[in-house]
């Protein structure tokens, strides 16, 4: 009996520490406008700055950095509009990966496996000097683009 | 220990127990549920679980996320990742703990959604000091769609699992 009287209180006070908020008000009015607020604005800025690939004949550079730090430059001309496709038209540069969680990944490139489970290794994709943002899969190509393919290590 | 409506709050009284064991739940729990859903991409229970340690448990809450952070560094490989985990999940059971009045399943799934799509804005500021502000805001903008794919599945979790487990914690709490 007594314990059930605890029981009671304890969801009496409960009940009255909740207050409105049970059923939503303000606090959940604030959250969901800014929910929508944010969405509207990634959409935005993901339309806006979604990458457009060039239709038509491209000329790239594609330069492999292996495991020794030793630089093999490939030069091709490509109707593809990701970079992808045009490697693996290229003669002398053999991709092998899988398709994960975010799209293409890349394990080995001639004959070179990078696997980061072993020794934080990974194949990093540069575009025209800079970091790449995307996949070798969803990386656009432009006509005059220098692209590398780059063997890393984790340095965290 | 000191129970405050729904949180409890750390005081100057020592551990006991049934504390450690909560700490211990708490960990397990955040682990086994992200190992459980890691073949999902973008879709993760850790966030639901944060949101519902931090209003249950309050600041204990918090050492259970550093913990968990701990135990993801010493399985994994120490990377960027890690870095971003030091603060983003710290920082949502702090936040959630700011909100820990709140009860109503709409807001902890527009709560829970909205951290889903700041994610990887979040994520885009250890980006600034090591590659620099044109890499880490073109590395955010990259991921926009799997930012918006997390904070939709954050929202549809926490729509689904809100009420069955918060009415789990509450009988837990008033049988003490």
């Amino acid at each position: 009996m007594k314990k059930t009287v605890t029981e009671e209180t304890v969801t009496n006070e409960r009940s009255k520490a909740e207050g409105n908020t049970h059923k939503g008000g303000k606090g959940t009015l604030i959250a969901a406008l800014a929910a929508v607020v944010v969405v509207v604005l990634l959409i935005i800025l993901a339309v806006m700055f979604k990458p457009e690939p060039q239709t038509g004949d491209k000329s790239i550079t594609v330069t492999l950095t292996d495991n020794n730090g030793v630089d093999t430059v490939y030069e091709h001309n490509t109707d593809a509009e990701y970079l992808l496709e045009a490697v693996r038209e290229m003669e002398g540069l053999e991709l092998q990966g899988e398709d994960g969680e975010y799209g293409f990944y890349i394990t080995t490139v001639n004959g070179i496996t990078a696997d980061y489970s072993i020794d934080q290794s990974y194949w990093a994709i540069y575009v025209n000097g800079e970091y790449g943002s995307y996949g070798i899969e969803s990386q656009p190509i432009e006509d005059g683009g220098e692209y590398a393919l780059v063997y890393e290590r984790s340095a965290y | 220990m000191d129970n405050h409506g729904d949180g409890i709050r750390l005081s100057h009284k020592k551990w006991n127990t049934r504390d450690l064991a909560e700490l211990g739940m708490m960990i397990a729990a955040l682990e086994a549920g992200k190992l459980a859903l890691s073949s999902l991409p973008n879709v993760e229970i850790v966030t639901f679980l944060i949101i519902m340690f931090a209003a249950i448990y309050g600041l204990k809450s918090v050492i259970a996320v550093v913990v968990f952070v701990g135990v993801e560094c010493l399985l994994w490989p120490v990377n960027l990742w890690s870095i971003m985990y030091l603060y983003i999940w710290p920082l949502l059971a702090a936040l959630a703990y700011l909100c820990r009045r709140q009860s109503s399943v709409w807001f902890w799934s527009a709560f829970s959604a909205l951290y889903g799509f700041c994610f990887g804005g979040l994520c885009a500021i250890v980006y600034i000091f090591t590659s620099g502000i044109h890499t880490a805001v073109a590395w955010w903008i990259a991921g926009i769609p799997f930012d918006l794919i997390h904070g939709f599945s954050n929202c549809v979790i926490m729509m689904v699992l809100y009420r069955p487990i918060r009415k789990v914690f509450s009988y837990y709490q008033s049988h003490k």
